[in-house]
């Protein structure tokens, strides 16, 4: 639903050998430090939900309170509150996200390697990959959820399957670099199969490229899947921050309950924001290059 | 030209300049019709959801167009303000020849605004071209019509195959009545989409369309049930906010007069800080409901089905959900037909652990300790889109989960729960019947077996009901009639088809500083925007 | 020349062919049919059955697909289900507003962009990049409902700047037209650009940064250019190429973006159009608007490789 942040020109394939001394450089970086702070807290709030929250349920008597002592973010027009949405609703965020990720990376990765590789499945799937490129998304989602039986597994699968294809080109791009170095060649020389050189010498290689990728797609995931709860297309059973800002809008009380549309677009804006940021930094500091950039 | 990278770039911003000036080559403003927007008099201007989807109104099933299609097109009868019928076109109705014919007499004093009278012939040429082609909502209506006659300009009398008390008043509130001269034209009328060159009878009748924005309709200089032979308003404009928010910022701001749509029930207090916006409350001619699938096994039980309607707080739903602004129901026959609700019969008490009480007894059992009974676990299905109705299902599983039974939450995204409840495809169907002009209409649409209006969504069979509604439904005589129905009340109560969730009201705004005089009628259908409503509209002083 | 405008075509219509089948064949799977939503209360089977075969619905699938490609060839996309008009007059009533305003976000995204991009890339790693590689990433985070809703309430009804949606004021003419056409656009238009512009700008910045290194601009450099000729002649000529594709990436998300956009400011476009079809289970004008759709970004996608293959001296045409 939203363009990609890295594209193959921003994210150039790298030597792997650079990959190992990453991981303190990374932390020392204080915006990457932060995101990887804020998505702890968010883990913590998804998994420690009950503990700090009653799940969102029945009507209060307090109806379309703005934020108080008694509820922090408020409460909307069946007197819920909802800053116990907005904790529920990180689960259901990062859930998705993450699963849709995992989706859409490992189909990607195993399409891009695939592609990089070897040269019959590029041609295939450089065609599927630009076509489902070319294609407006959210439109198709529209459609295939309406579908479906709406619930986080449906979700999950269609925006998982949406989000493949920028998850190929990436990896596929590495993977032709790395396919094109000198100790692949040997490797193929000393006999070992197309299967066990993309297994054993492409995929190792391409592995931060991945991490990055996770990143950044569970970002993307989170607000496709805000986008369709909002649509209404999302799971009635499962809080979620685009629901809230559908109950917002179908009661009618945006113009006036202004709580009720902030603290989920908050919540939104930070999670997506420390995922991409997490992810970018990380991408920096694999490529020497780009430090300082 | 010289291939330079210069001569590139001169040929790339060239391209640009072709590409941008081709898409903008559309001209603006030039189809928006007619002359101008110095009217003569006012425009009141209201706010609807959605485009027309359908001009032709024997076809057309959607709220929003009928708003507009009614204003234009006359019907025989009308709903008032008290939810009984009232004469419209039609100066009155009877039966004869033991109610197997009704025969409408109407107003001589109506007339298209081509100048033409409209006439008995042009009643009888759309009922017959409803039956021809099966259009709309109304062919269901006309399957006992064997015939009609017009025999003079003033007299419509349909034959029918036999006596059905509420014939009259269901096609009279529910048929429009279409200039024969224009339509006959037209062939086959379900292909007919009547989008231009209107000619109608009504108040007001549609001068120019822009799409997606906005519907002008003209008034109609020759209106009898205006008073002063003529709408006061000389213009109506129906401009198109699909998001509600929008329409409320827009009344305002006042882009708008009126608002078509109802103000959901906790958005009311937007229009709080402004003076110039009041509310007016209608109530509804339909309901909320549960209704439960008696094909299902435990639900076929009517100890089962009295403890759900135990299990559900209706009163504490009317209170959030609905913020007060509602009424509970005890039988299926809402209390807005007056005459034929049964007072006596009262709503199942609010009693979670009664019901589970009832389900003991009645042999149920929790072997696994659960908290909940092992055979009572069911889906309950709703149409995601009805914000209220979503609400009362995630409480009623709470509440019912006190009593020991356990519920399933399968709201669905709109086509796929119709599709659902066409097919039988739930234990509990949690909905809301959006209009019904009279009771015996309903109580054979939900309940009689052979389902002739699709929604007998208990999928009931039962040969007692089947007799106790054709036994009402030949009965001409108007106090046993009434009797009949209330005993049908008491019977469905009894044992439970259905729990009645809430009849609601309905709010309108409108900038009362700018015109008044609205009649409202019941229901959103209706509303503040009925042709009757918008004839007797005057700018405020 | 030739070669390279018939692959680019070839793909073009494949890319469109696959979405013309796709979706015929996903609708034909949502449960139910057209005709469940004429269940306000009575409908027999008979009718339905009858109202089944108006609309083909009884055939066999592959009756109902070929004779829609066979439809489509013919440039008739079929007859709305809901509103008994052809699509095509539903859609080109439509298509225009979706295009302005997609259209209009993506020039300023463009012309905003690049000197933003420009700008960070020059000052890398001084406060003035971060502070935009900031705004950048976090304008890309945004959620556009949440974007749209605000601006309407603040800008729109609190200030009262702006028109409470709606595309143009009906009674306008002439000039008058235009500028009601414009002031109608800006909010509509800025929530899609907020949240697209960071991907953009941050996208050019790092080409930038990767042009700016190489040889040919030092050798500018020694040259004695100024610092201005050498970015903004030199530099950017090179770094925009590879934004191009992005740009054509952009408008497939764009006018995707452009549903919940057209909600919430009453916009009347087809986004929302697919979104209400899809509520009515309205077929032929879900297939028509969809292929529509994506026959304009295919176009424009294939537009842009044009003006890329013309731009970059490498490629020979």
């Amino acid at each position: 639903m939203s363009a990609p942040v890295l594209t193959e020109q921003a994210v150039p394939p790298v030597a792997p050998a650079v990959a190992r001394r990453s991981w303190f450089a990374y932390l020392r970086q204080p915006s990457a430090a932060l995101s990887v702070l804020v998505l702890v807290v968010m883990v913590a709030l998804a998994l420690l939900a009950p503990v700090i929250a009653d799940e969102p349920a029945g009507a209060g008597p307090d109806v379309l309170q703005p934020p108080s002592g008694a509820h922090w973010f408020g409460t909307d027009d069946l007197g819920q509150d909802i800053f116990a949405q907005v904790v529920w609703g990180t689960r259901t965020s990062l859930v998705i996200g993450l699963a849709a990720s995992l989706i859409a990376i490992v189909l990607g990765t195993a399409i891009g390697l695939a592609s990089a590789y070897f040269r019959p499945i590029d041609a295939v799937a450089t065609v599927v990959t630009d076509v489902m490129l070319a294609l407006p998304t959210l439109p198709l989602m529209i459609m295939l959820a309406a579908v479906v039986n709406p619930s986080l597994w449906t979700l999950t699968l269609i925006i998982g399957f949406f989000a493949w294809p920028e998850v190929a080109r990436l990896i596929r791009s590495q993977g032709l670099v790395i396919s094109a170095m000198p100790y692949i060649d040997g490797a193929r020389v000393l006999g070992a199969s197309g299967w066990r050189i993309v297994t054993r010498e492409i995929l190792p290689a391409v592995v931060s490229l991945v991490i990055v990728s996770v990143l950044l797609t569970a970002s993307r995931a989170v607000i496709s899947e805000a986008g369709l709860s909002f649509l209404g297309l999302g799971d009635p059973d499962a809080w979620s921050w685009g629901r809230i800002l559908l109950n917002a809008q179908r009661s009618g009380v945006v113009a006036i309950a202004w709580w009720q549309t902030l603290f989920p677009s908050v919540a939104i804006l930070l999670l997506v924001l420390a995922a991409t940021v997490a992810g970018m930094r990380f991408n920096d500091t694999r490529d020497p290059r780009r430090n300082g950039a | 030209m010289r291939k330079t990278v210069k001569g590139r770039w001169r040929l790339a911003v060239a391209l640009g300049v072709a590409a941008t000036l081709g898409i903008s080559g559309c001209s603006l403003n030039e189809d928006t019709g007619s002359s101008t927007t110095s009217t003569d008099g006012s425009v009141l201007r209201i706010g609807t959801t959605t485009d027309v989807s359908n001009f032709n109104p024997l076809q057309s099933l959607s709220k929003t167009d009928s708003w507009i299609l009614n204003a234009m097109y006359p019907h025989l009868l009308r709903i008032d303000e008290n939810a009984k019928k009232a004469p419209e076109l039609a100066k009155e109705y009877r039966y004869e020849d033991g109610g197997k014919t009704a025969v409408f007499v109407l107003r001589d004093d109506f007339t298209w605004t081509d100048g033409k009278p409209v006439v008995a012939d042009d009643v009888k040429f759309s009922a017959e071209m409803i039956m021809k082609y099966k259009l709309g909502n109304v062919a269901a209506k006309l399957t006992w019509v064997e015939s009609i006659e017009a025999p003079d300009a003033t007299t419509v009398k349909f034959k029918l195959s036999q006596p059905y008390a509420p014939f009259a008043e269901g096609v009279g509130f529910w048929m429009s009545i279409v200039p024969k001269h224009v339509f006959e034209s037209a062939g086959d009328l379900s292909k007919f989409p009547n989008d231009s060159n209107w000619v109608g009878a009504g108040p007001f009748v549609l001068d120019s369309i822009t799409k997606g924005q906005r519907y002008v309709m003209k008034r109609n200089p020759n209106y009898p049930l205006a008073p002063g032979g003529k709408a006061a308003v000389s213009q109506v404009e129906y401009r198109v906010y699909p998001d509600v928010n929008t329409m409320m910022l827009a009344l305002r701001n006042g882009d708008i007069d009126l608002m078509g749509t109802p103000v959901p029930v906790s958005a009311v207090k937007t229009f709080q800080a402004d003076s110039n916006i009041k509310l007016v409350k209608v109530g509804a001619l339909g309901f909320a409901h549960l209704t439960y699938n008696m094909k299902n096994k435990q639900l076929a039980d009517q100890q089962v089905r009295q403890a759900l309607s135990m299990s559900v707080d209706t009163k504490s739903i009317i209170s959030s959900v609905l913020q007060g602004d509602g009424q509970q129901m005890a039988g299926p026959i809402s209390p807005i037909f007056s005459e034929y609700d049964n007072t006596e019969i009262q709503p199942y008490p609010f009693d979670p652990a009664g019901a589970k009480a009832k389900l003991s007894a009645a042999g149920y059992k929790d072997a696994n300790n659960d908290g909940f009974f092992d055979e009572l676990a069911f889906g309950v299905a709703c149409d995601q889109s009805n914000a209220n109705i979503t609400r009362v299902v995630q409480l009623f599983r709470e509440s019912a989960a006190k009593a020991g039974i356990k519920l399933e939450n399968e709201c669905v995204e709109r086509n796929t729960f119709l599709s659902r409840t066409k097919n039988g495809e739930y234990d509990i169907d949690a909905s809301q019947w959006g209009v019904f002009d009279n009771p015996m209409d309903q109580l054979r649409s939900t309940y009689l077996s052979s389902n002739p209006g699709g929604i007998n969504y208990n999928l009931l069979e039962s040969p007692e009901m089947d007799h106790l509604i054709n036994d009402a439904a030949a009965t001409t005589d108007p106090e046993a009639f009434k009797a009949k129905i209330k005993n049908i009340d008491k019977v469905v109560h009894d044992q439970a088809y259905l729990t009645p969730l809430y009849v609601e009201n309905f709010q309108f705004a409108y900038n009362a500083s700018k015109f008044t005089g609205f009649v409202p009628s019941p229901s959103d259908l209706l509303g503040m925007v009925t042709a009757y409503s918008l004839a007797q509209v005057t700018p405020a002083k | 020349m030739a070669r390279f405008v018939l692959s680019r075509a070839l793909k073009a219509v494949l890319t469109v062919w696959i979405a013309i089948t796709s979706t015929f064949f996903l609708l034909r799977l949502l449960p139910g049919d057209p005709t469940t939503l004429m269940v306000e209360g009575d409908m027999t089977p008979e009718m339905q059955a009858a109202l089944l075969k108006t609309y083909g619905l009884d055939r066999p699938l592959w009756e109902q697909y070929v004779s829609y490609l066979r439809e489509l060839v013919q440039g008739n996309l079929g007859i709305s289900f809901r509103q008994i008009q052809p699509v095509v007059d539903i859609i080109v009533d439509r298509l225009p507003w979706t295009l302005l305003l997609a259209g209009t976000a993506f020039v300023v995204t463009v012309a905003v962009g690049i000197p933003i991009g420009v700008a960070a890339a020059v000052n890398r790693g001084r406060w003035l990049d971060r502070a935009l590689q900031a705004l950048g990433i976090g304008g890309h985070a945004l959620f556009v409902p949440s974007v749209a809703m605000l601006l309407l309430v603040f800008l729109g009804a609190r200030l009262g700047w702006f028109p409470i949606g709606g595309a143009i004021d009906p009674d306008t003419r002439g000039a008058a037209a235009y500028l009601s056409l414009a002031h109608h656009l800006v909010l509509p238009v800025l929530s899609l650009v907020l949240v697209q512009l960071g991907p953009y700008a941050l996208t050019l910045r790092t080409n930038m940064i990767e042009v700016l290194g190489e040889d040919y601009i030092r050798a500018a450099q020694a040259r004695g250019l100024s610092a201005r000729r050498r970015v903004w002649k030199h530099g950017l000529r090179n770094a925009i190429l590879p934004a191009l594709t992005l740009m054509g990436l952009q408008l497939g998300t764009l006018v995707g973006g452009a549903v919940l956009t057209e909600t919430v400011f009453a916009y009347p476009g087809v986004g929302r159009l697919i979104f209400e079809a899809v509520g009515q289970q309205d077929y032929p004008v879900l297939q028509g608007a969809f292929i529509m759709l994506a026959v304009t970004v295919v176009f424009a996608n294939a537009l842009t490789d044009m003006f890329y293959a013309v731009l970059n001296p490498r490629i020979r045409l």
